[in-house]
């Protein structure tokens, strides 16, 4: 896949790392600038007597550089990558230097051992619960001393939403800081999951079109998962860990590595959206499997800034195996290292339309309920302006809303002509956060990207 | 008709401690779910909370979308041209779009239509919202918007001013009375073309209901194809009520050396001018005005200096005397050339109002000989500048004088040099020739390595986009150069120039390999 010089630009940390690599795009600066199928990697001069040995490792990207900077990526890595992007020319084909090699080379045994620490686990587990007593006490106590904090938490805020009813929506509407109040109080008892949900009802509060059907119905539904939180232990295991996900817990990775449903599949990168949750990046970066047509999603955090541990490009596409978070309708994936090189194949089966679609959307929701947003993707959808922003008509003359600025909608229209374009993206209840379009026909082809 | 949660939403609103909450009654499964919870012993909240949240949830789960309101367009005609598809080239094509100077994107435009390529269709938004913005690309975009930019268009009415052609080739009735003021003098300037005495009856018929505004820009229009014919009515403007309208009008006559007009003022210009016997020599002198003839105000002549004038009241009244004469005249009544002139003037007493008057006359009449004879003077350099001066010259010509000045710091600051080039360049739709190219990278490298240099913002800001304009086979120079030449001040100018080299490049190459068969 193409790098370009957008998402080159995507990986850097912040804006002056961008400034200081385009400052570096002068090939008399490279004393060296070569790649080979694994690596890219060149000798870039700079203030010291030395030049800095620059180098990325294709797969991930990843990067590393003999700079000092604590910027990762550095200026170096992120110029190299531009320089490839804009001037492939300024290249040649080589084979690695000793000290890519050899970096590369530990590169992959550190995966290799990542992924043999895994498979012991998950030997010990097929053994039985006896290989687990050691541990047991300790996390029984802590498991305890959670269940306390919950059980207080939801009381408290069974009492707020009873309250809420007595006084009247209105009133609540008044005072939509209090929903940030008991989000925090939440956050307190261990139920983040909670706390995001009650944000979501302050914004829906606060914002000026107040529409106390959607406040009563996300009222009504934390009343549910309250209700069904107090009886958690009746509940079937998938079920269970479903609502503790919604609640704000979810089990190791370790423990999905070791034994989570496992999938091997080529998965195609379909989209990817970034969202700041107290100064936390959550990334969702959005698969499906090109043989399954199975949808998984994985999530991924960076504190601070925009630096996730590896960066992906949306048209992507690999082979390899994902193991599967528990639940009644599993999308939540990790990625098993150890990619094979093999080629994948790409998607060839036809784009759901809408009913198709929308039936689907409601198989997953109605096993799993409490997982927000869902993935999406239609066919047969025109966008369209019409007074209240875009929205997608589909077949059947049925409309969605579309959740995107006017200003950013143009680019989609203009690549439909008119005609239906393959649109993939977040549904939230009741819009549709359009993050790629793409062509199917006559090979796939990635038309659109949302910024 | 309201759905189950909404009636129960809207009670709600007042509170359950004011209002006895009625629950909704449900067919189905859903309504016998919701019976069995109303019917558990609790409080009416929690009976409410639950019952909304199982609606809410079954609401979400058979979500079916609205009848849409918006008709759908029209499908957009197939297009002859292809889109370009290589990601390395739209992605050059974004970069061109969103950042390079006009003169680029008009080069890359044009290179487009020339590998008989569209834009893609994802960059037609970005590329018509820059075509309203910048009237000067719009003639460059249309060939390459191709169907799909046209279908766009008719989406969004405000890209509409894109394909509004400015310049009308005939006379449109309809375009003169309705039509904005840019299109009333493209239209008159068509019928100037064609007819010039009708074209002056339209201003003439039309001169009541205009504002000044508008009767300077039309007057304007007028400047081509000006003939004795137009004297009358132009004499007529010289009483108008705006004095601007009346000034344009005299700057016109003025034009017309045989006008009466013309006469009078090179009568007045001649009343100055003193031959006195030296020696064995004739000798030519000039003398301002001793007093102001209250007739002069009828030929839109000012008595009072402007506050900011720095003349003298006689040499304010010489000066605009002889701004209303033609440079021609002073040849013929002098015998002198226009070097000879501006050598004379320099030495009388009135060398400012001369030479400032004879500059404000060449940005009237471009005449090279004069250009080149107050270029040659610092005086008039210093007094008007050499780039109004330089506009008065062809491209080619304005190249040796830019070359001799390059690193002179007695001519200004580099940067402020480079972008007297650029801008010159830009404005005459010009290249800059590889050798002027090759001594500005020269200078620049020079100027850099000197400390005053950062203090150059001028010259941060023109670099990149002289780059921009400059030819490619100058490029390889900029590219070697040693990484030691750039101070780090210079860093982001460079990355810039730097990325415009490698966008050109990148067309050059992407768009000699995807021409169609």
């Amino acid at each position: 896949m193409f790098l370009g010089t957008d998402e080159v630009l995507k990986l850097a940390p912040d804006a002056g790392s961008i400034k200081a690599a385009q400052g570096l795009l002068l090939p008399a600066r490279w004393a060296r600038a070569e790649y080979d199928d694994q690596a890219v990697w060149g000798e870039c001069r700079g203030s010291g007597s030395t030049p800095y040995q620059v180098q990325v490792d294709r797969e991930g990207p990843a990067f590393r550089c003999s700079c000092p900077s604590r910027k990762f990526p550095c200026k170096h890595g992120l110029a190299l990558l531009l320089l490839l992007a804009q001037q492939s020319d300024a290249f040649t084909r080589a084979e690695a230097p000793p000290w890519v090699s050899a970096w590369l080379q530990s590169r992959r045994q550190r995966a290799e051992q990542r992924e043999n620490a895994v498979k012991p686990a998950a030997s010990a587990e097929e053994q039985g619960p006896a290989a687990e007593s050691g541990g047991e006490s300790s996390s029984g106590r802590r498991d305890a001393i959670r269940q306390q904090r919950w059980q207080a938490g939801l009381d408290e805020l069974e009492l707020w939403l009873n309250d809420g009813i007595r006084h009247g929506l209105a009133r609540l509407s008044a005072q939509a800081t209090a929903c940030d109040e008991i989000a925090v109080r939440m956050v307190d008892a261990q139920l983040p999951g909670l706390a995001f949900r009650l944000r979501n009802l302050g914004r829906l509060l606060g914002d000026g079109d107040f529409q106390p059907a959607r406040v009563l119905g996300l009222m009504g539904q934390l009343r549910l998962l309250i209700d069904a939180s107090r009886r958690l232990d009746e509940l079937p295991a998938a079920v269970q860990a479903d609502l503790r996900y919604a609640l704000g817990s979810s089990p190791s990775r370790e423990s999905v590595l070791a034994a989570g449903e496992r999938l091997a599949d080529d998965w195609l990168v379909i989209g990817q959206s970034c969202q700041l949750q107290d100064r936390l990046w959550e990334r969702h970066v959005w698969l499906l499997g090109q043989r399954s047509g199975r949808w998984a999603l994985w999530l991924d955090y960076a504190h601070g800034n925009r630096d996730f541990a590896a960066s992906v490009t949306t048209g992507t596409c690999w082979r390899g195996e994902l193991a599967f978070y528990p639940g009644n309708s599993p999308l939540r994936a990790l990625r098993v290292d150890g990619a094979s090189d093999e080629k994948p194949t790409l998607w060839s089966s036809p784009v759901p339309f809408l009913d198709t679609a929308l039936d689907r959307l409601s198989t997953a929701l109605a096993a799993n309920p409490w997982q927000f947003p869902q993935p999406l993707l239609l066919g047969d959808g025109v966008p369209a302006l019409d007074t209240r922003g875009w929205t997608l008509l589909c077949s059947g003359r049925r409309s969605l809303r579309l959740d995107i600025a006017v200003e950013a909608g143009w680019p989609l229209l203009a690549e439909s002509g008119g005609e239906p374009l393959p649109l993939f993206g977040e549904w939230r209840g009741e819009s549709l956060r359009p993050l790629s379009a793409w062509r199917f026909s006559p090979q796939l082809c990635r038309v659109w990207v949302k910024e | 008709m309201s759905s189950p949660l909404q009636q129960l939403a809207v009670q709600a609103l007042l509170g359950s401690e004011r209002q006895t909450l009625r629950l909704p009654v449900v067919d189905g499964q859903v309504g016998a779910l919701l019976q069995q919870i109303a019917s558990e012993p609790q409080d009416a909240e929690s009976t409410a909370l639950r019952l909304a949240g199982v609606l809410a949830l079954c609401g979400e789960v058979a979500f079916q979308p609205p009848e849409a309101a918006a008709p759908a367009l029209g499908v957009c005609p197939d297009d002859h041209w292809p889109a370009v598809s290589d990601p390395v080239l739209c992605d050059a094509l974004q970069r061109i779009i969103d950042e390079a100077p006009e003169a680029l994107q008009r080069a890359a435009l044009q290179r487009l239509a020339a590998a008989c390529h569209r834009l893609p269709p994802r960059l037609l938004p970005a590329a018509l919202t820059l075509g309203k913005r910048l009237r000067g690309v719009r003639a460059d975009l249309l060939p390459v918007l191709g169907q799909r930019g046209f279908w766009l268009v008719g989406a969004n009415p405000h890209w509409q001013a894109v394909l509004a052609d400015d310049s009308a080739t005939t006379f449109d009735e309809t375009l003169w009375h309705d039509g904005t003021l840019a299109q009333r003098q493209s239209c008159l300037r068509a019928l100037r073309a064609s007819d010039p005495a009708a074209a002056r009856q339209r201003v003439q018929d039309g001169l009541r209901e205009m504002s000044a505004d508008e009767r300077l820009a039309l007057l304007d229009t007028l400047t081509e194809g000006l003939t004795l014919a137009d004297e009358d009515f132009l004499a007529t403007l010289l009483g108008d009520r705006s004095r601007e309208v009346r000034q344009r009008a005299a700057m016109l006559l003025a034009s017309l050396a045989q006008s009466r007009y013309g006469e009078r003022m090179s009568a007045r210009v001649r009343a100055c001018l003193l031959r006195q016997r030296r020696f064995f020599r004739q000798e030519l002198r000039i003398e301002a005005p001793e007093s102001f003839v209250a007739e002069w105000k009828n030929d839109a002549l000012e008595e009072k200096c402007p506050r900011a004038e720095t003349l003298g009241e006689r040499a304010w009244w010489l000066f605009q005397l002889v701004c209303a004469v033609p440079l021609a005249w002073w040849p013929t009544e002098s015998g002198l050339t226009p070097a000879e002139l501006v050598r004379w003037a320099n030495a009388s007493d009135w060398a400012d109002a001369l030479l400032r008057a004879w500059g404000s006359r060449l940005s009237w009449q471009a005449d090279s000989d004069w250009a080149h004879a107050l270029l040659a003077d610092s005086r008039a350099c210093r007094l008007l500048g050499s780039a109004p001066l330089l506009e008065a010259l062809p491209v080619v010509e304005r190249e040796s004088y830019w070359q001799q000045s390059l690193g002179d710091s007695s001519a200004g600051s580099l940067g402020s040099q480079l972008t007297a080039i650029v801008h010159g360049c830009t404005q005459a739709r010009a290249t800059p020739s590889a050798t002027l190219a090759h001594r500005v990278l020269q200078a620049v490298q020079t100027a850099l390595a000197q400390k005053q240099t950062q203090w150059d913002s001028a010259l941060r800001a023109s670099f990149p986009e002289f780059v921009a304009l400059m030819p490619e086979e100058c490029f390889r120079a900029l590219l070697d150069w040693p990484p030691e030449a750039s101070p780090p001040y210079f860093n982001d100018p460079l990355a810039r120039a730097l990325s415009f080299v490698r966008l050109r490049q990148s067309l050059a190459r992407l768009l000699l390999l995807n021409r169609p068969q």
